[in-house]
């Protein structure tokens, strides 16, 4: 195999390779067929320019700038399309994946609702029961105050102090 | 020296080059997973453009082993070419593969990986890549002056610098494994062979083969120098057929060295060069003058065989410099030597003298003009007529590539075996 062929065939397609997914990586989708139609352009010239001398005659030469201008409006428009098959593709997967995110922040804020819902029930519970005990409490001590205000009555003793006993007391 | 017919450089190119393949398979996670094959392959051919890389230096520092292994400077220069166009081949294909990892899903990644400004490890990489593919494509698809090829070529030093960068710090930062155990021994084995090969044809080769000469004579006839040097030093020794690198020190002369086949007698104290002014450098050696100092590198090549069987020598043109000083060195030999001297017409005979004197003084040569011109272009029929049977004979072809090609592919044809030819190329560009 001739030198030139053994470097220039490998050379173009890892331009093309590279080119290609450097562009679809890069360049945005605005105004991306254009782009793509520079490059392709760029690269068949390369083809037909190396194929020169296989090429005979002006014919066949017509024929091929007319095969190479399909070439650099097919292969753009390929790109193109699967460039917007890409980013549409894209832009889904991050729908998808926002959607899922919001998902599982509301499962997690209703999680955290109905725990907090379960827990004020159960302070609620809580409250009420020791209200209730507190009412049991309340209702036993004052039974039991009724019953000593009971007793302390029958055993009261009526008591005759006479008046200066008591004005000296007092003045103390 | 016996012609070496299996290719024992090649294998051991192929053996150097896939040593390192072996401790990281080894190392290597699952092949069986989409993401991990690429990334290996990714390595591997980063792996091999790397070694063949380095090796290209080795290649072309003209060390006297090589030609021992390869049989002839010509050939090692070939071999450097292939090895070079291959490392490009490989290195190409390295990002490329590495990134796969990432598609269809992410190509954001993936050309964020292949752009620069990333990481430092993997910018050297992007800028040796870069600087690899500009200087071949300029070697290889761009017509230029030798001299600015040359200056060119010698930039491939400085790509191959980065890329000793990119692959020194790429573990431990970007790649995203060790890649195998030992692998900064690789990296210095690599960095070690490339940057001596490179360092030494830079820098040291000028001082360790060269010899200093000065010029005796120059003659100028059909459009021909021929110049005769002679030694300032101790001379060299060499045997005729063989070529040297010759650098005139003329201001009005370009500075890098250029190969020339000597004309003089094996060993000969003083060496002839008979030169045609066929391209920028030649064209200009009108301008050598008497006493001029030449810097001479060399003798390399492996064209005369020094075979005691019957000969045919195939002289295009200039083609015919190698075969004056083997004319002069034959001594009445016991095999027969014809020798054709093709050239297009009349005027273009160079030294026809000589080899007459040569035929007249040993009976076993015999020189055949032949003037395509008037009798077409040399066949091997023609040769078969002159010289009866072709497959005892060794067959020793000195000319135009197109006339080379053409005669070896038919001696072939006519059932010469291929080792029975000799030939040898000065394509170093």
């Amino acid at each position: 195999m001739n030198l030139k062929t053994l470097v220039g065939v490998p050379l173009i397609l890892s331009i093309i390779l590279a080119g290609s997914i450097i562009l679809f990586g890069a360049a945005g989708k605005d105004n991306f067929f254009i782009y793509y139609a520079i490059f392709a352009f760029f690269c068949t010239s390369i083809i037909i320019y190396s194929m020169r001398k296989i090429i005979d005659g002006k014919v066949e030469y017509a024929a091929a700038i007319v095969f190479g201008i399909l070439i650099v409006f097919s292969a753009a428009f390929c790109a193109d399309s699967l460039k917007s098959y890409y980013e549409t593709s894209k832009q889904l997967s991050q729908y998808t994946e926002n959607i899922t995110q919001e998902n599982l922040f509301i499962t997690q804020k209703n999680n955290y609702y109905v725990e907090y819902i379960n827990y004020t029930q159960e302070q609620i519970l809580k409250y009420q029961n020791n209200s209730l005990f507190l009412q049991s409490k309340i209702n036993q001590a004052i039974a039991e105050s009724d019953k000593l205000r009971e007793q302390k009555q029958q055993i009261v003793i009526v008591q005759i102090v006479p008046q200066d006993e008591y004005e000296e007391y007092y003045d103390d | 020296m016996t012609k070496l017919n299996f290719p024992y450089g090649w294998l051991l190119i192929v053996l150097l080059s896939l040593l390192p393949l072996i401790p990281l398979l080894i190392n290597s996670p699952s092949l069986s997973n989409y993401e991990n094959f690429t990334h290996v392959i990714g390595q591997i051919t980063g792996l091999i453009g790397m070694n063949f890389f380095a090796l290209t230096f080795i290649l072309s520092s003209r060390f006297k082993f090589l030609e021992n292994i390869f049989g002839g400077l010509d050939k090692v220069y070939k071999v450097h070419s292939v090895i070079g166009a291959l490392a490009l081949v490989c290195i190409l294909f390295h990002p490329l593969f590495l990134v796969l990892k990432y598609l269809p899903g992410n190509f954001e990644l993936a050309a964020k990986y292949m752009l620069p400004g990333g990481h430092w490890a993997v910018d050297f990489g992007i800028i040796a890549l870069l600087g690899l593919i500009l200087l071949l494509v300029l070697t290889l698809y761009m017509k230029m002056k030798y001299n600015r090829w040359k200056l060119t070529h010698e930039f491939l030093g400085i790509c191959f610098m980065f890329a000793v960068l990119h692959i020194f710090l790429v573990r431990g930062t970007v790649s995203r494994d060790d890649i195998f155990p030992y692998y900064y021994v690789y990296v210095a084995i690599v960095a070690l062979i490339g940057l001596t090969g490179f360092f030494y044809s830079l820098l040291l080769r000028r001082q360790i083969v060269s010899a200093g000469y000065r010029v005796e004579s120059v003659k100028s006839k059909n459009n021909c120098y021929d110049i005769t040097l002679s030694p300032i030093g101790k001379p060299k020794h060499y045997n005729a057929g063989q070529f040297m690198f010759l650098r005139f020190h003329n201001k009005k002369l370009s500075s890098e060295a250029h190969p020339f086949s000597i004309a003089s007698k094996s060993d000969s104290e003083k060496l002839r060069f008979v030169i045609k002014a066929l391209g920028d450098f030649t064209a200009k050696l009108s301008e050598v003058k008497v006493n001029d100092r030449v810097t001479v590198e060399g003798p390399y090549g492996r064209f005369n065989k020094k075979s005691t069987n019957d000969q045919v020598w195939i002289a295009g043109g200039i083609g015919v410099t190698p075969f004056l000083g083997m004319a002069r060195d034959l001594n009445n030999p016991d095999f027969k030597v014809d020798l054709y001297y093709s050239v297009r017409a009349n005027c273009e005979f160079i030294a026809l003298d000589e080899l007459k004197q040569a035929e007249k003084n040993n009976k076993n040569f015999r020189v055949i003009e032949w003037v395509s011109n008037d009798k077409g272009f040399l066949s091997v029929d023609e040769i078969k007529k002159q010289s009866g049977n072709l497959l005892s004979k060794e067959f020793y072809i000195c000319g135009p590539n197109e006339m080379k090609i053409a005669l070896r592919n038919a001696l072939i044809s006519a059932g010469v075996d291929k080792s029975k030819i000799y030939e040898e190329d000065f394509k170093f560009k």
